[in-house]
């Protein structure tokens, strides 16, 4: 119990950035996934390109590049910014692909009904295939969103003190690992659990 | 008086495929075109080609003597799978381009969506979404969409094919309803006696050519080229058939 009570408040203060960099990465990869998502289903090369770096490069990897290399381009990301956007820059090529498959479920036949309607090629991506497309992905987007919060702890190779390192610095400060990696996953248990509930919530 | 819609020399290939050889037709307003023929004899494909649907190899089509082109307004289109939009209740689905594409404020919009939908016989069920609706009420908010639009034109491409005869009555009653208030109308379908009392024309289609285009009384009394003769005699053979089992 002391233990609990000296380490929780550190560790929720450390999953406060959990969340908020997750939350920005899964709002930034559903966001660019939505182009990106129409450029593959167009073989666009650039999206194409796009995808193929972004899901075969390790997301720590990306992290380092986007922190460690830019500098020597002249480009230097305060930290924060760069675990953001790397997570949702990684989170959109999944995302795309994700979004692609939902289009492919979308019938032809009410795309076609809208286009003699008159409605104009950004109206049905908005109003007819993405809404159409979300009602059948959302489970894989729930699932990557998931993903996101997990991987969110690499971030920490960029000195963000998120969840999982503020858990390390704890268990090596007080030599007590189990109780402080036990806390660590039932902290991400619950945000997890709460991010498919609400998401679950917002469907109904 | 002159034609609504003009289709002239209409031709689409596929590949080696002819599928729509030089097809010609003139439709005045108010006429109901009856368009009948055997499976794969390219009904479904002239009227895809007439709303600009499918890409044409050769031709044109005019309406009021401009060249048509898709989601001008001037063509509106009922699909034989309805081709609702699922996540939209049915009073949306018939406003949705209204507020889109005529831009008009979505209280406008509704209101003329639920007269839309009142004319199909459908007035209370404006809430619903498609998938609470049956295949008859589907296709008649389908008609509603189309129709709130206020096409010059429009193009039934075998409407009932989806549905059970129960429900198929509902909707050619409301199709009837139409082709009697003066909508110029081109009717793909395989119910014999409908296309008989709806049509003022219809046009026999085989291979892709029209073998022939006369008045019903022509087409069914007995005065129809032999190839229409066969295949009516086919149909009704079999609905003899239906009648006797």
């Amino acid at each position: 119990m002391d233990f609990i009570a000296e380490a929780l408040p550190p560790m929720l203060w450390a999953a406060g950035n959990t969340v908020w960099i997750s939350a920005v990465g899964i709002a930034l990869g559903l966001v660019l996934g939505v182009p990106i998502a129409v450029g593959c289903e167009a073989r666009r090369a650039w999206a194409l390109t796009y995808v193929s770096f972004f899901r075969g490069v390790p997301l720590l990897i990306q992290l380092m590049l986007a922190y460690y290399a830019l500098p020597f381009l002249g480009i230097d990301l305060p930290a924060w910014f760069a675990a953001t956007a790397t997570l949702g820059l990684c989170c959109a090529a999944y995302m795309a692909e994700i979004i692609r498959g939902g289009f492919a479920l979308v019938q032809k036949g009410g795309l076609e009904a809208a286009r003699l309607l008159g409605l104009t090629p950004r109206q049905i991506l908005l109003r007819i295939r993405l809404p159409i497309a979300i009602q059948a992905m959302r489970p894989a987007v729930i699932n990557e969103a998931i993903l996101i919060v997990k991987a969110s702890s690499l971030v920490s190779v960029v000195g963000i003190l998120e969840l999982t390192r503020s858990s390390q610095a704890i268990a090596s400060s007080t030599f007590e690992p189990l109780p402080a990696y036990a806390l660590c996953g039932a902290i991400y248990l619950a945000m997890n659990l709460l991010l498919t509930l609400l998401a679950r919530g917002k469907a109904a | 008086m002159n034609p609504v819609l003009q289709v002239r020399a209409l031709e689409r290939r596929v590949g080696d495929v002819e599928i729509l050889r030089r097809i010609s037709l003139d439709v005045m307003p108010g006429e109901a075109i009856g368009v009948i023929g055997p499976s794969g004899s390219g009904k479904s494909s002239l009227l895809r080609c007439i709303a600009g649907l499918d890409p044409i190899s050769g031709g044109e089509v005019l309406v009021e003597g401009k060249s048509a082109r898709p989601g001008d307004g001037a063509i509106g289109m009922v699909f034989q799978q309805f081709n609702l939009w699922p996540h939209l209740t049915a009073r949306d689905n018939v406003a949705l381009a209204l507020k889109l594409v005529r831009g008009m404020a979505a209280k406008d919009a509704d209101a003329k969506a639920e007269a839309a939908l009142a004319k199909v016989g459908l007035g209370a069920l404006g809430g619903r979404k498609p998938a609470a609706l049956s295949g008859g009420q589907q296709q008649r908010v389908a008609i509603a969409r189309t129709l709130a639009m206020e096409p010059r034109v429009l193009l039934f491409d075998e409407p009932t094919a989806a549905l059970d005869p129960e429900l198929t009555t509902e909707v050619l009653d409301v199709i009837r309803a139409l082709a009697a208030s003066g909508v110029t109308m081109l009717v793909v379908s395989h119910e014999m006696g409908f296309v008989a009392s709806l049509s003022t024309r219809v046009v026999f289609l085989d291979h892709g050519v029209v073998v022939q285009a006369a008045p019903p009384a022509e087409v069914f009394g007995g005065g129809g080229e032999p190839r229409v003769k066969t295949f009516l005699k086919t149909y009704l053979d079999r609905v003899a058939w239906t009648k006797d089992a």
